[in-house]
């Protein structure tokens, strides 16, 4: 079982969490003046790394917060946690 | 049993025969490094010792004795207590480890790995490898001979080490014979992929408490006992159970539906829609909040009414809907569908928290606060005057899509007034403890009106003769507004919202797109399949060209024929036609409608 | 009262160790950080402001659930009063105050097991060095989700939504039943 370190409420068991995929993929502030290409970036396209990985996670099942993570994806081990909003 | 010997050239010379009745045969001696590889640690081969032993730990573990290839009892018991002190000095523990001393019948665990059969001997060997599943050595040339090259592409061409041993008594001895067969080295070859479990678990253990009335939690609604005393069929929507109709004696499904919406169209019915889920979003920016998911503007939505909103993802496909009522300036009841519950106010969370963290808005699911009844048909309104108190409930006070609250058996009630089956229809809102005796309370009063209790297969009927869809039935995940005919609910006044800029992609405006239509059989019998394929050309053989699908389909009491509702390529140009069901008795005619079967101005909607 | 002859609370197995149904005043409260002493005033009770800690005086509760949501308890029957205080004290602030007294079961397990009955299911530690006296927090319980809060040193308080409440009563007893054979 993984342990995963909550920002808010410290490490806890896998179970709790929920996945959010790929970290800073920012929504296009203007959406309207978005081309095609960005949009489908925005949408469709992730980095999936191999090796160390920004991610977010959400806490779904214990405080409900999203927050982001370094996880190594060959390792799954998880380096230093990023608490942003 | 004849016995032989195997020499260093790997010739067998024979050797005595003895009776037996058991044979027990050993795969050879190597280091067991399962546990190990499990822990993703990488292997080391040993040239001395011909076999694998753990190298690089990817885990904070160690291996201790025979498991990392030493060898004879006196040195495995200390190599173990060598193992133990060092873990724990590195833990920050003190610890020193015992000697010990080991008197035994020590023995060589060195030794050629196995016999390949030889020309000269006679008769030719049959060498087994794999004890359980007879793979012999034969078999391991032959693949190596074949082309696979891969030791995972050996395994599963020979079945080698599939069995319930995993590999434990033929992995090392399949290995060499598969190197020697392509002329490579051990290490070169490697081991295929060690599984869990180390060893063979039983299901009862996976399964643990997971079985009976226990596999999953079994969600019912506050009025589950009543239905169940009434006759309910119970059908399963996720862990929900839910009525599904509820049969008078004699009667089967297909009687019991008929019955059940002819009553709510003549007289009315009660359903309960308590599984739906319920979110409330308060805060100062709740409505600006709401507009910015929904297709819909909510700024503009006065206190005591509600909307039909839709919910798209970002990729302007239809995710969601609800019909979300302004209780107060800053709260708003939203509804989902009932699968959708969970995931709506996940999805909708997320944007609060991470992309608009400073809107003043807060969610709180309230699923469960409430136990919902709803009542529908032309005599709805008469049930509920003598229940109700502190509510108006005339046309003009109440009107469809507005609600209100009051109370009713003497407790608080949200009323809304809403309609999922096209008749003058209210939602009656209590705290779910109330649930039950206010149902009952609207049974006893709506007996002397013919209030018939209905299930979600006369719901799913009621609902589809009007032609509103289903998320999920009609949308599968890639259907956008505009396909499903609901266009109109989007404010385009509105500078964004979650999937309009979706909604301009060129594949979305393109041409050509499966729009939702009213599929009416020519033969007025026939119930055509949910997911029925349509073809616009009849007598094809396959590959046939595909058009479209059908979604929902009934047998439809109050029209005295069947109705259907699909999704069609250029289906809204198509009205008027006749297309075709291609299914194994046949071709079956249909004509393409609008999707509205029954009232379709909506007039009894306003009564 | 009209209400209290037509109120039907969940019923649930019993046993020993456990009592239930608990019925209570119960609020979510959430907004701006700001908002948490006001809060406390009207509450009567100050509201914790460590992760993962209730506040009680013996007669209400308050459990941190998240950096700007905390679950409210008090005796059954005082939904008005406490909302109306609240309001009062929350004059100007940014919040959000739900009721969902009916939204949940309460379900109290005590005695020398309780701590081993809920680990069984539970994948956290429950110890009192891991999880010890006034801790509080949403988990899993098997495949239901659970607020769990230790009032006590044997006592367990968990908080269940209604339609996942049966479950989770039953598969304890199962727990306690299996375990003792």
């Amino acid at each position: 079982m993984l342990i995963i370190n909550c920002p808010y409420c410290g490490p806890r068991p896998e179970l709790e969490f929920s996945y959010a995929g790929q970290a800073h993929v920012a929504r296009p502030a203007d959406p309207s003046a978005t081309g095609d290409d960005e949009w489908t970036a925005y949408l469709y396209l992730r980095t999936n790394t191999r090796g160390v990985h920004a991610e977010r996670w959400r806490h779904a099942r214990g405080c409900a917060r999203f927050f982001n993570a370094l996880r190594d994806t060959t390792t799954d081990r998880f380096r230093r946690d990023l608490s942003e909003r | 049993m004849t016995l032989g010997t195997v020499g260093a050239d790997g010739a067998i010379s024979r050797g005595d025969t003895v009776d037996c009745d058991t044979v027990l045969m050993s795969g050879g001696y190597t280091p067991s490094v399962h546990l190990f590889s499990q822990s993703r640690g990488k292997l080391r081969w040993d040239a001395e010792l011909q076999a694998f032993v753990p190298g690089a730990s990817a885990e904070r573990e160690r291996s201790a004795g025979a498991c990392r290839g030493v060898d004879g009892l006196e040195v495995v018991l200390n190599d173990g207590a060598q193992a133990g002190a060092a873990a724990a000095s590195d833990s920050g523990f003190e610890g020193t480890a015992p000697r010990y001393r080991a008197v035994a019948r020590e023995f060589s665990r060195r030794g050629a790995p196995g016999a390949l059969a030889q020309p000269g001997n006679d008769p030719p060997a049959k060498a087994f490898v794999d004890f359980q599943s007879d793979v012999t050595t034969r078999d391991l040339v032959l693949a190596a001979r074949e082309g696979f090259e891969s030791i995972e592409h050996v395994k599963r061409y020979t079945t080698t080490g599939m069995a319930s041993d995993q590999g434990k008594t033929s992995g090392m001895n399949a290995l060499a014979f598969v190197a020697a067969g392509l002329d490579r080295t051990p290490p070169q070859v490697g081991l295929t992929t060690f599984r869990m479990p180390y060893t063979p678990v039983t299901f009862g253990s996976f399964a643990g408490y997971d079985r009976g009335n226990l596999f999953d939690p079994v969600r019912t609604t506050p009025t589950h006992e009543w239905a169940l005393a009434h006759g309910a069929v119970f059908e399963d929507v996720g862990l929900w159970k839910r009525a599904r109709h509820f049969p008078r004696p004699g009667e089967d499904m297909h009687a019991a539906v008929a019955r059940e919406c002819l009553a709510v169209r003549s007289a009315c019915g009660v359903f309960d829609a308590s599984t739906l889920g319920k979110i409330e979003v308060v805060g100062a920016d709740a409505a600006q909040f709401l507009s910015r998911m929904y297709v819909n503007n909510f700024a503009n939505l006065a206190v005591g009414r509600a909307r039909y909103g839709v919910l798209l993802r970002e990729d302007g496909f239809v995710y969601d809907d609800g019909v979300i009522a302004r209780v107060a300036n800053d709260r708003f009841h939203v509804t989902t569908t009932t699968g959708g519950a969970a995931r709506v106010l996940g999805m909708m969370e997320d944007y609060l928290q991470t992309e608009w963290p400073d809107l003043e808005a807060w969610l709180t699911s309230t699923t469960e606060q409430w136990s919902v009844i709803a009542l529908q048909g032309p005599r709805a309104r008469d049930v509920l005057a003598g229940l109700v108190e502190g509510v108006d409930l005339s046309p003009g006070a109440l009107p469809h899509m507005s609600v209100a609250r009051g109370r009713i058996c003497g407790v608080p009630m949200m009323l809304f007034r809403v309609s999922f089956t096209g008749e003058l229809g209210f939602e009656i809102n209590v705290a779910a403890d109330y649930g039950q005796a206010v149902w009952e309370a609207v049974y006893a009063a709506g007996k002397s009106h013919g209030i018939t209790p209905y299930g979600t297969e006369s719901m799913h009927v009621l609902r589809a003769e009007k032609g509103y869809v289903i998320v999920g039935q009609e949308t599968d995940g890639t259907v956008t507004p505009d396909d499903a005919g609901l266009g109109w609910a989007i404010a385009r006044s509105k500078p964004d919202f979650v999937g309009k800029r979706s909604l301009e992609r060129p594949a979305i405006k393109a041409p050509g797109r499966k729009q939702l239509v009213g599929l009416l059989t020519v033969d007025p019998a026939t119930v055509l399949e949910e997911g029925a394929q349509v073809v616009a050309v009849p007598a094809q053989s396959p590959p046939m060209q595909l058009i479209g699908h059908v979604t929902s389909s009934y047998a439809s009491a109050v029209l005295g024929r069947s109705i259907a509702l699909a999704m069609v390529a250029d289906g809204r140009a198509r009205i008027g036609q006749t297309l075709y069901v291609p299914m194994p008795g046949g071709d079956i005619p249909v004509q393409v409608t609008a999707p509205v079967f029954y009232d379709a101005e909506g007039v009894r909607l306003h009564g | 009262m009209a209400d209290a002859t037509i109120r039907r609370i969940v019923g649930l197995p019993t046993a020993a160790w456990l009592e239930s149904p608990l019925p209570a005043t119960r609020f979510i409260l959430r907004g701006a950080p700001g908002a948490r002493a006001a809060a406390g005033e009207g509450f009567g009770l100050s509201l914790p402001e460590t992760a993962c800690r209730a506040a009680t005086d013996g007669n209400r509760a308050a459990l941190w659930l998240g950096p700007d949501e905390q679950l409210l308890l008090a005796p059954d029957g005082e939904v008005e009063p406490i909302a109306a205080s609240l309001a009062r004290a929350l004059q100007g602030h940014a919040y959000s105050l739900v009721d969902v007294s009916h939204r949940q079961v309460g379900i109290g397990i005590h005695g020398p097991r309780a701590e081993w009955l809920l680990e069984s299911q539970c994948p956290l530690p429950l110890n009192l060095r891991d999880f010890p006296v006034g801790m509080c927090t949403r988990t899993v319980f098997g495949k239901a989700e659970i607020v769990v809060w230790r009032p006590a040193e044997q006592v367990f308080r968990l908080e269940v939504w209604r339609s996942f409440a049966t479950y989770v009563a039953e598969l304890l007893r199962e727990v306690d039943r299996e375990s003792i054979a």
